[in-house]
C-alpha cells in the first residue's frame, strides 16, 4: 500500500514537471559565477581640461541647444596615447557674447595631464570668424594615410578635417564633397562597399530652421524646449568614399532614405553576418531603423520584422545612444539603446534572425525609466570577460519636474556590472563619487587613456564641463588590446571582426569608432581577460582575409597588420 | 457560537432560495416584447404628431423616444423642427448636439453644444459635452477649458471631472507641460464623489499605472470594480496589462487569464485579444501568439498588432507575412507622424488654411471621411470660397462615393 503511494506521487510529480508551461525567461546562468569586481571611477580634476560646453541659450530655446555636445577619444599624433576631443556649441541668435567659442583638442602628456593644442591642430571649428555650431564627432583614416581623420557634426554643414600627420589638420568638407546642411548629430566611418575605403554615414536629426520654434511649456514665462514630434523628419546622409579625397552622396541609390528618420544614434556593425556592414540607427520618436546590406551598393530596412524599431507595445521611443555587442557570451552581437525618460533603455538580444528586447529580464531597463539616457555603452570595464554597461544621463527639459515627475535637468550616470551571461546590476551607486553627480549628459566617449588597460570614459555635458572618469578598478582582470591595420582591407580596419579563445570561453567583437552618441572613442579592441594569461585570436578581416595569432600573452597591446 | 454561525448560514440559504424562487416566478410572468413595444409606441406618437404637427411636447416625447432606442437619424429630423420651432429653447439644442454626436457629426454637434451656453451660460451639461465634443475632435486644451466652466457651475460633475483628467492626460501624451498630479487630482475626485463607480475606478486604475507606476494601488482599484462589475471587460484589461507589466511566468499565466476573460465579455474590442497575443509572445509560444493577435486584428486593426504580427511571422520563419506586416505598421507610423507635425504647426498657426486642407488631405489619404469633413468645414469657415476647399470637398465626396481600401487594413488573414 505504502510502496503504491509512493508511486503514485512520483507519477504525479513527473506528470506536473511534463506539463508546466515553459518560463518566460530562458535560464541563463548555468554555473555559479564569482562575484563580480565592482568597477571603480575617478573623476580627473576640472583643472586638467579647461572647458566648458556653451550651448548659446538666450531663451530662445533653440532646439540645438539641447543636443549636444559629443566627445572624441583618439590617437591623433599617433603616438599610442588617446588624445581628447571636446565638441563646442556655438553662438545661436540672441545669445549674449561670450569669450570665442572653439572645439578644443587636448594631447594626452601621459602622465595623467593634457595639454590644448586646437590652434595648431586648426580644430576649433571658426570659419571666416565664426564658430560652427558643432554637436558631435567621429573618427577614421578615410585617405589611408595611416592617420586618424576627423569629422565635426554641426547644426548646419560638418567639417571634416583630414590629418596631415604632422599635428596640423586642414578642413577639406567642401572640397570632399560634404556640402549638405543639416542637424547632423552621430556619424560613422565605415566600408559599406568592402573596397578598403572608409565611407561616411552621417545621422540627419530633423528638419529646423532657428525660428522654427513653436512656444512650448506650460506658459510663455515658463517656456521650454518642444517635444521632436513638433519637427519632420528628415533624411541622414550616406556618403561613399570614392578614393581621391571627395565623396560621393549615395543616400537615394543606397536607399537609406526611411521617411523616419530622426536620427541621433548610430552604430555600424555585421548584424547579420554576412561579411558585410549595416547600419542601426537611433531615431528620437519616430521607429529607429535597421539597414541590413544587399552587398550591392544598397540597403534594406528592416527594424520593424526584426524586433528592434519600436517598444514591445508598439510605440517609437525617443532614442539616442546604442552601441552593439555581446554582453552574454554566445557570440552575437545585442543591441543596446538609450530611450527619454519612463521609456526604458533596450537591450535587443538576437533571437533567430529578430531580436527580442530583453531589459527587463537583464537588469538594465527599470533603473533607465525615470532618466534620459544618451552616450553608451556595453564595455568590460572590470576586465573579467564579461561587458559592463556604462549610461550618460541628463533631460532635455529645462522644467522636467512639472511633466516627468521626479525627473530632475540634471541627472547621474549609471554603470552596470554584468553578474555573468548579460545579468546586470546597478552599481553606480558604489562606483565612485562621481556617479552621485547631476549634469546634463550627452556623448560618452570610451578608451584606455593612461594604457593601464582598463577603459576610461570621456562624458561631455550640456552647457557644463566635461568630466574624465578614470577607471582605477582595483584587482581588475587580465587583457589584452590591439590596434589593427588593414592593408586590403581599410586602413583603420573598421569591421573587422575578432575571436578571442580562453580556456573556458570565447569572446568577440568588431573594430569600431562610432557608437554611443555623437561621439568618437578608442580604435584599439579591448578585452578583458579575467583570469586567463595567455590568449588564441583569430581575426576576420573585412577584406574577408582570417588571420589567426597564438600564445597571445595578457596585459599588453599589440599591433596586427593585415597580412 | 457555531450554533449561531449555523443559523446565520440557514438564515443566508432561505434568502437565496427565496430571492431565485421570485427571479423564477418573474421570468415565467409573459412579458410585452420590448422590441416592438416602443416602436407601437413611436407609431402612435407619430400618428399623433401627423395631426397635430406643431405639439411640441408630442415631438420631444418621439425624438426621446428614437434616441433612447439609437434611432439617431430619425431623432435628429424631430430635434431639427423642435429647434426651428422653439430657437431660445437651450435644452432642445443641448438634444440636439447629442444625438449629432451620436451620428459622428462632431462639427454640428460642437456648433449646438455652443449655441446651448449662450442661450443658458449656466448650463453644467452643456459645457461639459462642448469639452468632450472638443476631446473628441482632439481639440484638448479647448476641452479642458469647457470642462473647467462645467466644475465651476458644478464641482461635482462626474463627467467633467473624468473627462478633464482624460484630456490632460493626452497633452501629456504629446509631452506638453502637464503634470501627473493634475491628470490624477479630478479622476481622485470623481473616484472620491462616487466610489462605486466603475468608470471612475477603471480610469484611476489605468492612469496609477501608467502615469505613475502604482502597480499596488491600480491593482487594487482594477480588482475593486472588478467585484462591482463582474460582466465588465475593462478591470480585466487593466489587470492584464498590470501583470504584463514586470512578468513572472506566474503573472503571465494571469495575464492571459485576464486578456481572455476581457475578450470574452467584450467580443467587439479587439485589445484583449492583442494583450492575449503580447502575453503569448512573451511566453513564447509563437503559433498561439499569432492566433490570437490574428483573431484581434480581425475584429480592428490596431497598430501594435501589426506590429507584433510582424516578429511573430517572422520567428515563425513568414519572413514575406512579417515584412509585408511591418509595411501597413510604416504606413500607419507615417501618418501619425504627419499628423503630429500638423498638429505642431496648427498650434503655431491656428487659423491658416493651407494647414486645415493639408489635414483634410491626410484624412482622406487614409480614407477616414469623418474627420477630413470636420477639417474642411473648419477650413470653409477661414475661407469659404476657396478653390482648394471646394476641390477637397470633390474629393471627399468621391470617397463617399466609392470608399477607397483602408491603408491600414490587413485582409488577407
Amino acid at each position: 500500500m505504502t510502496y503504491n503511494r509512493l508511486l503514485l506521487i512520483v507519477a504525479v510529480l513527473l506528470l506536473v514537471s511534463g506539463c508546466s508551461r515553459p518560463t518566460a525567461a530562458r535560464p541563463r546562468v548555468t554555473k555559479v559565477l564569482p562575484p563580480p569586481i565592482l568597477p571603480r571611477f575617478e573623476a580627473v580634476e576640472a583643472g586638467r581640461l579647461p572647458f566648458r560646453h556653451d550651448n548659446g541659450s538666450s531663451g530662445r530655446f533653440y532646439y540645438p541647444e539641447i543636443v549636444g555636445p559629443g566627445c572624441g577619444l583618439f590617437d591623433f599624433d599617433s603616438d599610442g596615447w588617446l588624445d581628447l576631443f571636446l565638441v563646442q556649441g556655438g553662438a545661436l541668435p540672441g545669445a549674449r557674447s561670450r569669450a570665442p567659442l572653439t572645439n578644443r583638442l587636448f594631447r594626452n602628456l601621459r602622465n595623467g595631464s593634457f595639454a590644448e593644442v586646437t590652434a595648431r591642430a586648426g580644430v576649433g571649428g571658426v570659419v571666416a570668424g565664426v564658430k560652427s555650431y558643432g554637436l558631435g564627432c567621429a573618427t577614421g583614416d578615410f585617405d589611408g594615410d595611416g592617420h586618424a581623420d576627423l569629422l565635426v557634426t554641426n547644426f548646419g554643414r560638418c567639417q571634416l578635417y583630414r590629418n596631415r600627420g604632422d599635428g596640423r589638420f586642414e578642413e577639406v568638407a567642401a572640397r570632399a564633397g560634404l556640402t549638405r546642411s543639416g542637424f547632423w548629430t552621430s556619424a560613422t566611418f565605415l566600408d559599406f562597399d568592402r573596397d578598403g575605403r572608409l565611407d561616411l554615414f552621417i545621422c540627419n536629426y530633423i528638419q529646423y530652421r532657428l525660428g522654427d520654434d513653436v512656444l512650448c511649456g506650460k506658459d510663455l514665462r515658463e517656456r521650454d524646449y518642444c517635444p521632436p514630434g513638433y519637427f519632420p523628419p528628415t533624411t541622414s546622409a550616406l556618403y561613399r568614399n570614392r578614393g581621391n579625397g571627395t565623396f560621393e552622396d549615395v543616400t537615394r541609390r543606397a536607399g537609406v532614405t526611411s521617411p523616419f528618420n530622426k536620427a541621433l544614434g548610430v552604430v555600424a556593425s555585421d548584424f547579420n553576418r554576412d561579411g558585410w556592414p549595416d547600419l542601426y540607427v537611433a531615431c528620437d520618436l519616430t521607429p529607429n531603423l535597421l539597414y541590413l546590406n544587399q552587398r550591392n551598393g544598397t540597403f534594406r530596412e528592416c527594424a520593424l520584422e526584426r524586433g528592434v524599431a519600436v517598444s514591445e507595445a508598439g510605440e517609437p521611443q525617443a532614442s539616442m545612444g546604442v552601441d552593439a555587442r555581446d554582453s552574454d557570451g554566445d557570440g552575437k552581437f545585442e543591441l543596446f539603446v538609450t530611450n527619454y525618460w519612463m521609456e526604458n533603455n533596450n537591450l535587443f538580444r538576437p533571437q533567430g534572425d529578430g531580436f527580442t528586447d530583453e531589459s527587463y529580464a537583464a537588469g538594465l531597463a527599470q533603473p533607465s525609466l525615470p532618466k534620459v539616457g544618451w552616450g553608451a555603452a556595453l564595455r568590460d570595464f572590470n576586465n573579467d570577460g564579461w561587458l559592463d554597461c556604462f549610461v550618460a544621463n541628463g533631460h532635455v527639459l529645462m522644467k522636467p519636474e512639472f511633466t516627468t515627475p521626479g525627473a530632475a535637468t540634471r541627472q547621474s550616470n549609471q554603470v552596470f556590472v554584468n553578474l555573468g551571461r548579460g545579468n546586470f546590476r546597478d552599481v553606480s551607486a558604489s562606483s565612485g563619487p562621481d556617479f552621485a553627480r547631476r549634469r546634463m549628459a550627452r556623448g560618452a566617449a570610451f578608451g584606455d587613456v593612461d594604457n593601464d588597460g582598463r577603459l576610461d570614459v570621456l562624458v561631455a555635458n550640456n552647457h557644463d564641463a566635461p568630466v574624465l572618469l578614470m577607471n582605477r578598478t582595483p584587482r581588475a582582470g587580465h587583457w589584452l588590446q590591439l590596434q589593427l591595420i588593414g592593408s586590403r582591407s581599410n586602413r583603420s580596419a573598421l569591421g573587422a571582426r575578432v575571436t578571442v579563445s580562453l580556456p573556458d570561453r570565447t569572446l568577440v567583437d568588431e573594430v569600431r569608432t562610432s557608437y554611443s552618441f555623437a561621439s568618437a572613442n578608442d580604435h584599439r579592441l579591448h578585452f578583458g581577460l579575467g583570469a586567463a594569461t595567455v590568449a588564441r585570436l583569430v581575426i576576420t578581416w573585412p577584406s574577408g582575409q582570417r588571420q589567426t595569432l597564438s600564445n597571445l600573452s595578457a596585459d599588453q597591446c599589440i599591433t596586427v597588420r593585415e597580412p | 457560537m457555531r450554533i449561531r454561525l449555523l443559523l446565520l448560514c440557514l438564515a443566508g440559504l432561505i434568502v437565496v432560495a427565496g430571492w431565485r424562487q421570485v427571479t423564477r416566478s418573474n421570468r415565467l410572468r409573459p412579458q410585452p416584447n420590448p422590441l416592438t413595444a416602443w416602436r407601437s409606441a413611436a407609431e402612435d406618437l407619430e400618428r399623433r404628431l401627423a395631426l397635430t404637427p406643431g405639439d411640441a411636447a408630442t415631438r420631444s416625447e418621439l425624438a426621446r423616444v428614437y434616441f433612447v432606442h439609437e434611432e439617431f437619424a430619425r431623432c435628429l429630423e424631430h430635434l431639427n423642427t423642435l429647434c426651428i420651432q422653439q430657437p431660445g429653447n437651450a435644452q432642445i439644442h443641448a438634444r440636439l448636439a447629442l444625438t449629432q454626436r451620436s451620428l459622428g457629426q462632431m462639427v454640428a454637434a460642437l456648433a449646438s453644444a455652443r449655441r446651448v451656453v449662450k442661450l443658458q451660460p449656466n448650463h453644467a451639461e452643456a459645457w461639459q459635452l462642448q469639452g468632450e465634443l472638443l476631446a473628441a475632435q482632439g481639440l484638448d486644451d479647448a476641452a479642458i477649458a469647457a470642462f473647467d466652466r462645467a466644475l465651476v457651475l458644478n464641482s461635482a460633475s462626474y463627467e467633467a471631472l473624468l473627462g478633464k483628467a482624460r484630456s490632460l492626460e493626452t497633452l501629456y501624451g504629446e509631452q506638453r507641460p502637464v503634470s501627473t498630479a493634475a491628470i490624477l487630482r479630478p479622476v481622485e475626485r470623481a473616484v472620491a464623489l462616487q466610489p462605486e463607480r466603475t468608470d471612475g475606478l477603471n480610469t484611476l486604475a489605468r492612469m496609477l499605472f501608467t502615469l505613475t507606476g502604482e502597480v499596488a494601488r491600480a491593482t487594487t482599484l482594477a480588482r475593486k470594480s472588478l467585484r462591482l462589475n463582474p460582466e465588465s471587460a475593462y478591470p480585466h484589461l487593466i489587470l492584464a496589462e498590470i501583470m504584463l507589466a514586470s512578468p513572472t511566468a506566474g503573472q503571465l499565466t494571469e495575464a492571459a487569464e485576464h486578456a481572455q476573460a476581457a475578450a470574452e465579455r467584450d467580443t467587439r474590442n479587439p485589445e484583449p485579444l492583442y494583450l492575449l497575443g503580447k502575453t503569448r509572445w512573451r511566453q513564447r509560444r509563437v503559433k498561439e501568439a499569432i492566433a490570437a493577435l490574428e483573431r484581434s486584428l480581425r475584429i480592428r486593426s490596431l497598430p501594435q498588432t501589426v506590429y507584433l504580427l510582424s516578429l511573430a511571422y517572422q520567428r515563425d520563419g513568414q519572413p514575406d507575412r512579417a515584412r509585408r506586416f511591418a509595411e501597413v505598421y510604416r504606413r500607419w507610423n507615417g501618418f501619425l507622424e504627419q499628423r503630429k507635425v500638423l498638429q505642431a504647426a496648427l498650434r503655431h498657426r491656428p487659423r491658416d488654411l493651407e494647414l486645415h486642407c493639408r489635414f483634410a488631405e491626410l484624412y482622406l489619404s487614409t480614407g477616414d471621411v469623418a474627420p477630413a469633413e470636420n477639417w474642411l468645414r473648419k477650413a470653409e469657415l477661414l475661407a469659404p470660397k476657396s478653390p482648394r476647399v471646394r476641390q477637397l470637398w470633390r474629393g471627399l465626396e468621391e470617397q463617399k462615393r466609392n470608399p477607397p481600401p483602408h491603408p491600414f487594413a490587413v485582409d488577407d488573414l
